[in-house]
């Protein structure tokens, strides 16, 4: 082969390796997608504690990572709805418990907002935040605990103690509760 | 208001109250269905795509997915994910078939799509590539 046709062979290669990645990496779309910090103004309104919780939550990262990166308004809205979750649910949580123990209901605390809400995760907030006041008002602790223990509620997922990943979920301790009832 | 206008309104309550009322009295459970027509998803498993436009699903109750057709052979695994990253459990239909999820809380769900096997659906070139789906998601409200 001459070195006109080996240098001829050699870019026609690379061209094709080029082509070839570009396709892949079409094909296996990169949704990498730098997650936000603590200190963003995305989380300007809820607490501190549970922002970086969620951040640092496998499943909460794993929730986003599904995400397309081009869609920011969808991932943020997700962290600020997730971090509203784990605030909520352990509300729930102690509502519960306080009413077993004692057989009172007790008031579910104000929904706690963002400052700068990403698309509609106010509206989505207060469609859960209705739900749980409307359980509470029932005068049935068993409708909390179904909520808390539903496959699609956020008892499957939310540590019961905050920032524990390895522990209990809030329907293991909801779970025991209601059995020891 | 006058007489025809009020006769008007009592047959359309009349009606609208019929039309809730299924045959052993109960109120007919209503809802909001979505329907999506060649969304492009991937034939790669792992790669997810929602493939709805958010439905808000207003009561503690029953979500149906169907999968109507997709240009290639995939079978589609679904779950859904709430606007505050709650997660049912994946379920699989092919074309033709339904899922239902019972006792799902109220919230705002997007419904997610991945193959449940990745498939060739792009030939002697790289990768799995797309297949165009159709389908629809129902709601309770």
């Amino acid at each position: 082969m001459t070195s006109r046709r080996k240098r001829i062979s050699l870019i026609a290669g690379a061209a094709a390796v080029a082509v070839l990645a570009t396709v892949g990496a079409i094909n296996n779309q990169d949704v990498s997608a730098v997650p936000p910090s603590a200190d963003s103004p995305l989380f300007e309104g809820l607490p501190k504690t549970t922002v970086v919780e969620v951040l640092e939550n496998p499943k909460a990262q794993a929730n986003v990572a599904i995400w397309p990166a081009e869609e920011t308004t969808g991932r943020n809205a997700l962290w600020q709805g997730m971090v509203i979750n784990f605030t909520q649910c352990r509300q729930m949580l102690t509502v519960y418990l306080a009413w077993q123990a004692t057989g009172v209901a007790r008031e579910l605390p104000p929904l706690e907002l963002p400052a700068n809400p990403a698309g509609d995760v106010v509206r989505d907030a207060k469609v859960v935040d209705t739900s749980y006041r409307e359980v509470i008002a029932s005068g049935d602790p068993a409708q909390v605990s179904k909520l808390l223990l539903a496959e699609s509620g956020c008892g499957a997922w939310v540590p019961a103690r905050a920032g524990d990943t390895q522990g209990l979920v809030v329907a293991d301790v909801v779970a025991k509760a209601a059995a020891n009832a | 208001m006058t007489t025809t206008n009020t006769k008007r309104v009592v047959i359309g309550i009349a009606a609208a109250t019929f039309l809730l009322l299924v045959s052993n009295g109960a109120p007919a459970q209503a809802y909001a269905q979505d329907s999506w027509t060649n969304a492009q998803v991937s034939c790669s498993h792992g790669t997810y795509q929602y493939v709805d436009s958010s439905l808000q699903h207003l009561v503690f109750g029953d979500v149906w997915v169907h999968q109507t057709s997709a240009t290639n052979p995939v079978t589609g695994e679904y779950h859904l994910q709430s606007a505050q990253g709650n997660n049912t459990s994946a379920k699989v239909a092919a074309s033709g078939q339904t899922v239902i999820w019972s006792g799902v809380i109220a919230s705002t769900y997007k419904v997610w799509h991945t193959a449940q096997t990745s498939v060739n659906c792009n030939g002697s070139l790289p990768g799995d590539g797309n297949t165009l789906t159709s389908g629809w998601a129902r709601f309770d409200f």
